[in-house]
């Protein structure tokens, strides 16, 4: 290893950070925009949980608890993360959020590096989400999926660096933080299986030096981050940030296949519902989570189960996208897909979403009756999702690449 | 006898000081100018469509007294199936929207039979117009709750009727209240924004028409077996389809030993 190599790799490490600042810029020019658009327009480019977020920081700011902020249901430390929103400014979040994507993005690209793709590759993944429209306009907005992109994907880094219980801290702090991360134990604590212990059977469940870092790096983040919370703002916090998800009462429309059954069915008592919408997800979660369990395949395993989460949850609303887009810059290089076949199921998915949008957008915003538009868009959306999904799931090379030992000279 | 004498000057003063106290009362009414003499016209309508509207309230202020000194209070009661957004209404005060106070936690997610009536309470300035009369108006946002789905069959329609009434308006001036007036006072907020309470004089109101009505779309229960089976049928044929795309998958690759597993690049 010469200068040339060190030479390369620094030049490289800087054309990433010459574009974590480019991501920057533009996210900035659309919160500079969203600040002037919410002056003048109607519909509002700001979320409306940036303002549940801002609402709650002002109570904590004024001594309450921000659970004092109806329907602020997150973990309190984001309301605390929020107060220069309330002192400094009111985008304050939103150039946060931006932040942390880009280094989302960073991240990427080095789980991708050390997975052994060449750096152009890792690059390119990596603008899947440091320019992904969708993206950008979600954090721009002022949602703060980025936070756990960051979480998630500095598990997956800190798995690979095989820093087990750093991993396990961010996987704590992960499902704190968004409770659906819950489902990544599975595969990552199958994925530190030993050689000795076999590949099926009840065997690999047994704990290893590995498996158990990692599990007492989860449970002290996770205990740690939750009983504070617990301990500062009592019962309040876990009935809104948890209990809350289990009995949600909100039938409003949204991409969920259930919604139109939940909605119409809200007053009639009808047997093994609970199954019939729980049964799906649980299944498909743990039997992904189970194939997908050896090391190299850890991010498709943690990608298809979101993918299965989010398309059979009860509700499904598009921030839940991010929860999975996150992982696709990471699974892209193992799928054998061409560009025009990836190009038709990007633009499939993009368009089942918007042809969902438009009867959503006549009925919130012109009050017609389009509930059944609704529903079969939401099937469409539905079918589209799977269908993308088998389509994946048919062109996933499980193999680790067969070329990282040369790509490492070219670092 | 002399008790006879007292019960009868007893009722004569009894008849008198009540005859005296209704006369002093109707003298006070028509020495309360305020109250008596003055009139609004009140308008309303509901601009967009949909289940996130505008409420401007226009009131049309006859009165003989100069009202440049007096607050209005716009005293709303928004049936179940709407409400506003106090958060909302906040944000847009810091823009210059009407102070309001609403005293009550507001749940935006509870559809209309689970949801209570909402009270809200707007202050205005009013503008003197060139016909002499004085105009106030306000626009707020509205908002509309999801309704009961219910059968196609029974209601056709599929839209739910929610009628908001014309508010009730007040008037408090910085000369403060009568002795005459007095008697005619309400305890309401104060303005800008409550909760102290402060005195209001009602003003008689009247319109051209019965308040603003929205219509909101509602689901149809007759399709339920429909969507029932619909729906679980697609979720379990998915489910399946899944799993046996799993199945037939290569089995994954068997665990390799450490030494030929990619290295983190050295620095």
């Amino acid at each position: 290893m010469g200068l040339g190599t060190r030479g390369s790799r620094s030049s490289s490490a800087e054309v990433i950070q010459v574009h974590m600042f480019l991501g920057f810029l533009v996210r900035l020019i659309f919160v500079s925009y969203g600040e002037y658009h919410d002056r003048t327009k109607v519909l509002k480019y700001t979320d409306v949980d940036y303002h549940v977020f801002t609402d709650a920081a002002r109570e904590v700011v004024e001594g309450g608890s921000p659970f004092d902020r109806q329907t602020y249901r997150y973990t309190p430390f984001l309301a605390w993360l929020l107060i220069p929103n309330v002192q400094l400014n009111f985008a304050f979040g939103k150039l946060f959020f931006s932040f942390l994507d880009c280094c989302a993005s960073r991240v990427i690209y080095e789980i991708l590096i050390l997975d052994g793709q060449s750096k152009i590759t890792s690059l390119k993944c990596s603008f899947l989400w440091l320019y992904n429209p969708l993206v950008i306009g979600v954090s721009t907005r002022g949602s703060a999926e980025s936070i756990m992109a960051v979480l998630v994907l500095l598990t997956i880094y800190m798995m690979k660096m095989r820093l087990h219980i750093l991993a396990g801290i961010f996987l704590g702090a992960s499902v704190h933080f968004k409770l659906y991360s819950v489902i990544y134990c599975l595969p990552l604590y199958l994925s530190l299986s030993s050689v000795n212990q076999q590949v099926i059977g009840w065997k690999q469940f047994l704990p290893n030096y590995s498996k158990m870092r990692l599990v007492c790096g989860t449970v002290l983040a996770f205990v740690g981050l939750t009983g504070m919370g617990y301990i500062l703002y009592g019962e309040q916090y876990i009935e809104e940030a948890f209990l809350y998800h289990f009995s949600r009462i909100d039938t409003r429309h949204n991409f969920s296949v259930y919604f139109y059954l939940l909605y119409i069915g809200a007053d009639f008592h009808i047997p093994g519902l609970s199954v019939a919408t729980f049964g799906p997800q649980l299944i498909l979660v743990f039997a992904l989570g189970y194939k997908f369990r050896n090391r190299f395949d850890v991010p498709f395993a943690l990608f298809t189960q979101t993918v299965v989460f989010v398309t059979f949850n009860k509700v499904v609303t598009s921030q839940y996208f991010m929860w999975y887009l996150l992982l696709l810059p990471l699974v892209v290089p193992r799928l054998s897909v061409s560009w025009q076949k990836a190009i038709v199921l990007a633009s499939l998915w993009m368009g089942a979403q918007a042809s969902w949008l438009l009867p959503a957008y006549l009925l919130e915003f012109h009050g017609i009756n389009a509930f059944v538009p609704i529903w079969l868009e939401g099937i469409a959306f539905f079918c589209c999702n799977v269908g993308v999904l088998m389509a994946l799931l048919s062109s996933y090379r499980p193999l680790p690449p067969l070329h990282h030992l040369s790509s490492r000279k070219n670092r | 006898m002399s008790r006879g004498v007292v019960c009868v000057v007893v009722s004569v003063v009894v008849m008198v000081s009540a005859s005296s106290s209704s006369s002093s009362s109707a003298s006070s009414s028509l020495s309360c100018p305020v109250v008596m003499q003055t009139s609004g016209q009140v308008e309303r309508r509901l601009i967009n469509a949909g289940f996130h509207r505008d409420l401007e309230t226009t009131v049309f202020l006859s009165s003989p007294e100069d009202l440049d000194s007096c607050v209005v209070l716009l005293k709303e009661t928004f049936p179940p199936g709407s409400f506003v957004d106090p958060h909302q209404l906040a944000f847009l005060r810091a823009l210059g929207g009407p102070d309001f106070y609403v005293p009550q936690i507001i749940n935006v997610e509870t559809p209309e039979h689970q949801s209570p009536r909402v009270i809200a309470y707007f202050f205005t300035h009013v503008e003197e117009m060139t016909d002499g009369r004085w105009l106030a108006n306000i626009s707020v946002p509205i908002h509309f709750r999801y309704h009961r789905a219910w059968s196609g069959q029974n209601q056709p329609s599929l839209e739910a009727h929610v009628h908001i009434p014309h508010p009730a308006v007040l008037l408090h001036c910085d000369a403060g209240v009568s002795d005459a007036c007095s008697p005619l006072v309400h305890l309401e907020p104060c303005p800008p924004a409550g909760p102290q309470l402060c005195q209001w004089l009602p003003v008689h109101t009247f319109s051209t028409s019965e308040g603003a009505v929205a219509s909101i779309p509602v689901g149809n229960t007759d399709l339920l077996d429909t969507v029932l089976l619909t729906t679980t049928c697609l979720t379990a044929a998915a489910t399946l389809l899944i799993l046996a795309a799993l199945a037939k998958k290569t089995p994954p690759s068997p665990h390799t030993s450490s030494s030929s597993a990619p290295l983190p690049p050295l620095s």
